[in-house]
């Protein structure tokens, strides 16, 4: 693994630990709401999932008779998994997708800082072709129960919108109401508006770029307006798309990752708006309701060729932009 | 294995360790699959239950042979540029009594293994052996590699075949083991196969590090 | 014009929900060489491509005359490798009595591109999704575009992740496997983890 100070993604006053510290800042501010609709079964699960992260990781620098550093990027990777499960969802399952994010995607590529794809997409991306069914059923926060900790949560399990919309019905919430969060979803990907602050939070931080999420969201907006999946008018259907589902928390914790994300701005701007497209083209032609992981998957696939090719485009165009 | 064009004859024992050797390598430290990414969509995409694996197994072995033997006796005979395409066409000749053997054996294997079958007459790894070494080795050591690449090549199709069948349905080859396991049909489609067959390839790639590091230790210094 | 937007369609089915090479690892040992030689990934895929149009079109005049009886049904694989053969074996010598010196610079990779896995499923993709003429056609052009694609992603991941970070153990092949298992995941979002053939 690079050196915590070696990672080459950085601005140069930054280390890699105050990066992801203020990542994990802002993904904790997610578990809020959950906790307080549920009870402490996020926390529960979240806490679950980052401790077998670093399980994993120290299993693995163990194999590797390699020093074990305190590496904040598996908290983000840990809380981003448990952040996009089904409150719901049994503890095995975030636990099947940490463990496949380090020692799959992370540890054969060398970790932090040189995995080629987003460890997080890849953990959940498995678990739902793994788990479909259990991935995207969900209990009807409405209610007001809480759940259980640790115990089986397969009783009154209602259709998100973004599966609604996928069946190409509208969804009984209007998307003024979505805003607040109060819908059923994956867990840390309905507050709206915390999410939105958190993206303000890490772009005026610095710690993230601007131009991948606000390309990925203009283009799954447009794309949304130009053929939505229901009969309503353009702005609804951007609504419904942008708060459904797993769209906007990908657009800020996942298509900014440093390491997967191309290194150029024009590459990150053509990377974001390749990455919102292909989330909608999931929508529309997928397989599962939610596509996000596999858009951001496919995107990272690409991110090597867009800097290969804005690296050409600056040579020739002998104009500098800035990285 | 001393090519043909060589004189001198080996003696008894030289020649049985290199036979030796063109076997080991073939199953096992230059497996096809492991090492020569040859061969990879029985592996990733048809391997999912113990049956296809058995069936392609004897399947591919029942077309190499014959091709192999072929190769080695008349292949030096063909131009270079001529060679691929007779190749695939003596696999193809091979393919139907292959075949006929096959759906004897297991009847009924033909139609289940679908395209996969005929796919078998474009095996990059049988094209490879068949092309690239047969026709310029001797019969003992086509023979050698054959029956060495096709038992590597084998164990690593069952094994994963196992592995994903266990995992996919709690059992192997139709028998209950008395064990079950939630795993959905994820295991059985070729991603799954393509990260079993990496961490494959990198413990023979670790297990041929440490024999080259055992060899030069036991070099003599001065 | 209904022919052309259907033989487009057919060629984007290839690329990404019937990606015979990502969702049935067929062929996969082709891509990887052809990655490995970045300068050739072009004129590999559209040799690829080319065959992959001869077999698809043979199979749409040949495969009814071949499923027409149970004897023919089974020498199938058979006559379609002969077909392929023939075709590789045609192409290499007119190039190499005609034009020697294309011959010289693209002899190397004629033969992997005609006889492999992708070229020989043609027939069974043609007859799988009951392909006309100009479908099938659309198919085999979008599967050497889904190869080019492959091919040239897989050149880039093996250019730049071969760090000094990683084991060595995982260095070369088992993470270019592990890396296309990860990317093939990509198209089972697409199909829904449905099973290849």
């Amino acid at each position: 693994m690079p050196s915590l100070q070696e990672t080459p993604c950085l601005r140069k006053e930054r280390s890699v630990p105050s990066l992801m510290w203020n990542v994990t800042l802002a993904l904790c501010t997610l578990l809020v709401l959950p906790t307080v609709y549920y009870g402490w079964r996020p926390l529960a699960m979240a806490f679950v999932t980052v401790a077998l992260c670093c399980l994993a990781e120290v299993a693995v620098c163990l194999v590797r008779r390699r020093t074990i550093h305190s590496d904040p990027s598996l908290l983000v990777t840990g809380l981003v998994i448990a952040l996009l499960m089904p409150v719901n969802a049994p503890f095995w399952m975030p636990a099947v997708a940490a463990l496949f994010a380090v020692l799959v995607v992370r540890a054969p590529f060398g970790g932090t800082g040189c995995t080629p794809f987003n460890p997080a997409a890849a953990g959940v991306a498995f678990v739902t072709i793994c788990w479909p069914e259990r991935m995207f059923s969900y209990v009807n926060s409405t209610i007001g129960w809480v759940l259980p900790v640790f115990g089986d949560c397969t009783y009154m399990e209602v259709r998100s919108p973004a599966g609604v919309l996928k069946e190409g019905l509208k969804p009984d919430i209007v998307p003024l109401e979505m805003l607040w969060g109060r819908f059923v979803g994956p867990m840390g990907t309905t507050a709206m508006l915390v999410i939105g602050a958190c993206g303000l939070f890490l772009v005026f931080r610095r710690i993230a770029n601007w131009e991948a999420p606000v390309f990925f969201l203009l283009a799954a907006a447009l794309w949304a307006a130009l053929c939505p999946r229901i009969a309503c008018s353009p702005l609804t259907s951007v609504k419904y798309e942008l708060m459904s589902g797993s769209l906007f928390f990908c657009a800020i914790f996942m298509v900014t990752d440093p390491v997967t994300a191309p290194r150029t701005a024009v590459a990150r701007s053509i990377y974001g708006a390749f990455c919102g497209a292909l989330v909608m083209a999931f929508r529309h032609f997928g397989a599962y309701e939610q596509g996000a992981c596999f858009a951001i998957l496919a995107s990272n696939a690409i991110a090597p060729l867009l800097d290969r090719a804005a690296g050409a485009v600056r040579v020739w165009g002998g104009k500098i932009v800035e990285s | 294995m001393k090519a043909k064009t060589e004189q001198t004859r080996p003696s008894g024992r030289s020649t049985l360790r290199e036979t030796r050797t063109v076997f080991t390598n073939g199953l096992f430290f230059k497996n096809p699959v492991l090492i020569g990414a040859l061969g990879l969509y029985p592996v990733v995409a048809a391997g999912y239950n113990l049956r296809m694996a058995v069936e392609l197994s004897i399947l591919l072995f029942l077309i190499t042979l014959p091709t192999g033997l072929v190769c080695c006796f008349l292949g030096g005979l063909i131009p270079n540029w001529l060679r691929p395409g007779a190749v695939l066409a003596v696999n193809a000749v091979f393919y139907l009594p292959a075949a006929w053997c096959l759906n004897q054996l297991f009847p009924g294997s033909l139609h289940s293994l679908g395209i996969y079958a005929g796919l078998t007459i474009c095996n990059s790894m049988l094209l490879s052996r068949c092309n690239d070494y047969a026709p310029y080795h001797l019969a003992r050591a086509v023979l050698a590699d054959v029956f060495g690449c096709m038992i590597g090549y084998s164990l690593v199709l069952c094994g994963f075949a196992c592995l994903r069948e266990f995992l996919q349905r709690g059992s192997v080859w139709n028998s209950n083991t008395g064990t079950y396991i939630a795993a959905d049909k994820g295991t059985a489609l070729p991603f799954f196969g393509f990260i079993l067959l990496g961490f494959a390839a990198a413990f023979t790639k670790w297990a041929d590090n440490r024999r080259d590091k055992k060899a030069e230790r036991r070099v003599p210094r001065g | 014009m209904n022919m052309f937007m259907e033989l487009c369609l057919a060629a984007l089915l290839a690329v990404a929900a019937e990606n015979v090479i990502f969702t049935g690892g067929i062929g996969f040992s082709r891509v990887l060489r052809a990655a490995r030689k970045p300068k050739t990934i072009a004129l590999y895929s559209c040799f690829v491509g080319l065959f992959s149009l001869a077999s698809a079109l043979t199979a749409c005049y040949l495969g009814p005359v071949l499923l027409s009886n149970s004897t023919l049904l089974f020498m199938r694989p058979a006559v379609y490798a002969f077909c392929a053969a023939l075709a590789y074996l045609l192409v290499a010598f007119v190039l190499k009595t005609f034009l020697p010196k294309i011959y010289g610079k693209v002899g190397a990779i004629l033969s992997p591109a005609a006889i492999n896995c992708i070229v020989l499923s043609m027939p069974y993709m043609q007859r799988s999704f009951a392909m006309r003429p100009h479908e099938a056609a659309g198919f085999a052009i979008g599967t050497g575009v889904a190869f080019f694609l492959a091919a040239l992603v897989l050149s880039e991941a093996l250019a730049r992740y071969r760090n000094e970070y990683m084991p060595k153990a995982f260095r070369g092949l088992p993470s270019v496997l592990i890396y296309v298992g990860i990317l093939s995941m990509v198209f089972v979002g697409v199909t829904g983890g449905r099973l290849f053939g």
